[in-house]
């Protein structure tokens, strides 16, 4: 039997969800990269991740400059992760989404667009995808998900500098279930893109699922126009030195909000912790058991599509297996 | 932040390839990738072979895993689909 790094147990009474549990098991990564030089640590950090490889990377560099008081250019940091992020987004929209409810896949586009993004290499190649990617997003299909959220979900993250970040007592306890001012919150396309009225509408009628998809939406055609135009692109990453020797690097991926937090000592990585966004959207009392809860589901198959749906629409970067229990 | 592991590549047949990882077997899609051969070393997301890398990073890669003991191994192992 397969193990699944995240699995969600679903507690199903006959006509509805009653509980919902995350049971995460993942290596603690990080610790990897502590009593290295910084500059192996460095080189090794985007190559310990499949997914968010240059996210991961940007945020070692940026880290690591904080904390021994230098300052990086950003801009083709930027653009390399802005493009890692559409392709990510471009994943679950075209492959992952479709066949969850009963479309063809969009093999063939997503082929088309992930080659253009790994080949764009000069800002002049990015101009030229975002352009093409800006013209083609309407024809994407919206899905239309109907589900609603019953009680009330966790708190959208809101946007903070990594200065904010560097204030807020980041350990590696932090990293495995983080909260904000003592709650959990969701992070990722919705809490960036909650104020869209299209997202904000779809979120007042209680619609969160079908929110998250035009908060992905939104998501692209945002950062594609952050590449015709890099300044919109100058909140997606920061750094800020966290202590004496000690630099925290905030960068933005697809699924959102992703911290390092270096400690330098005589060259080497002293302390090394990652605050990954499937631990704040994946929190035992985060947004996908907060807002799975009290959901009607006639059967169990109905349930287990439910919990399916929330939890692509969360996004885990990490597999995740979907188990009912009669509660 | 899942896991690169790397994953050699054991078998092809059209887009589909068969991958070792830490001596489990399983079957991927090789559609986003091209020129990958037996022996070569990808790296795997639900399915896909995302990347290829080249022989003497991917095992000093598996050495780093390694670091991290048999056990987290594994953990990382079976997270591969």
């Amino acid at each position: 039997m397969d193990q699944g790094g995240v699995l969600l147990t679903v507690g199903w009474a006959g006509e509805q969800i009653v509980s919902a549990r995350v049971d995460c098991r993942r290596p603690q990564a990080a610790k990897l990269l502590e009593g290295r030089p910084v500059a192996e640590a460095v080189a090794l950090a985007p190559k310990l991740f499949s997914l968010c490889g240059c996210a991961q990377g940007a945020a070692a560099r940026l880290a690591a400059a904080a904390a021994q008081g230098e300052r990086l250019a950003v801009d083709s940091l930027c653009r390399e992760v802005a493009q890692e992020a559409i392709g990510e987004h471009l994943w679950r929209l075209l492959l992952d989404w479709p066949p969850l409810l009963g479309l063809a896949s969009g093999k063939d586009e997503f082929l088309h667009w992930r080659k253009r993004l790994l080949s764009a290499k000069t800002q002049q190649d990015s101009e030229a995808v975002a352009h093409d990617l800006i013209r083609w997003l309407p024809s994407l299909d919206d899905f239309s998900v109907s589900e609603r959220a019953v009680l009330a979900p966790a708190q959208l993250l809101p946007w903070r500098d990594a200065a904010a970040w560097a204030a807020s007592g980041i350990t590696s306890a932090f990293a495995v279930a983080p909260v904000l001012a003592g709650s959990p919150a969701e992070t990722g396309a919705l809490a960036r893109r909650s104020a869209l009225p299209a997202v904000a509408a779809l979120l007042a009628d209680g619609r969160r699922v079908a929110a998250r998809l035009a908060a992905r939406r939104a998501d692209v055609e945002f950062l594609a126009q952050g590449l015709l135009e890099p300044s919109l692109l100058a909140g997606w990453l920061d750094s800020a030195p966290a202590g004496e020797g000690v630099g925290l690097a905030r960068v933005e991926t697809a699924r959102g909000l992703l911290l390092h937090l270096m400690q330098v000592k005589d060259g080497r990585v002293e302390a090394y912790v990652i605050v990954a966004p499937t631990e704040w959207n994946f929190h035992p009392q985060g947004a996908f058991v907060g807002e799975l809860v009290g959901k009607n589901a006639a059967t169990r198959e109905r349930a287990a599509a439910l919990a399916g749906h929330l939890a692509l629409a969360l996004d885990p970067c990490v597999n995740y297996e979907v188990r009912v229990e009669d509660a | 932040m899942c896991l690169a592991l790397p994953c050699k590549v054991v078998a092809i047949d059209g887009d589909n390839c068969t991958i070792d990882v830490s001596g489990m077997k399983k079957d991927i899609s090789l559609a986003l990738l091209d020129d990958v051969v037996i022996g070569d070393y990808v790296i795997v997301h639900v399915g896909y072979a995302l990347t290829k890398l080249d022989p003497e990073e991917a095992e000093k890669t598996l050495a780093l895993f390694a670091e991290m003991g048999e056990h987290a191994l594994l953990e990382s192992a079976r997270e591969v689909h």
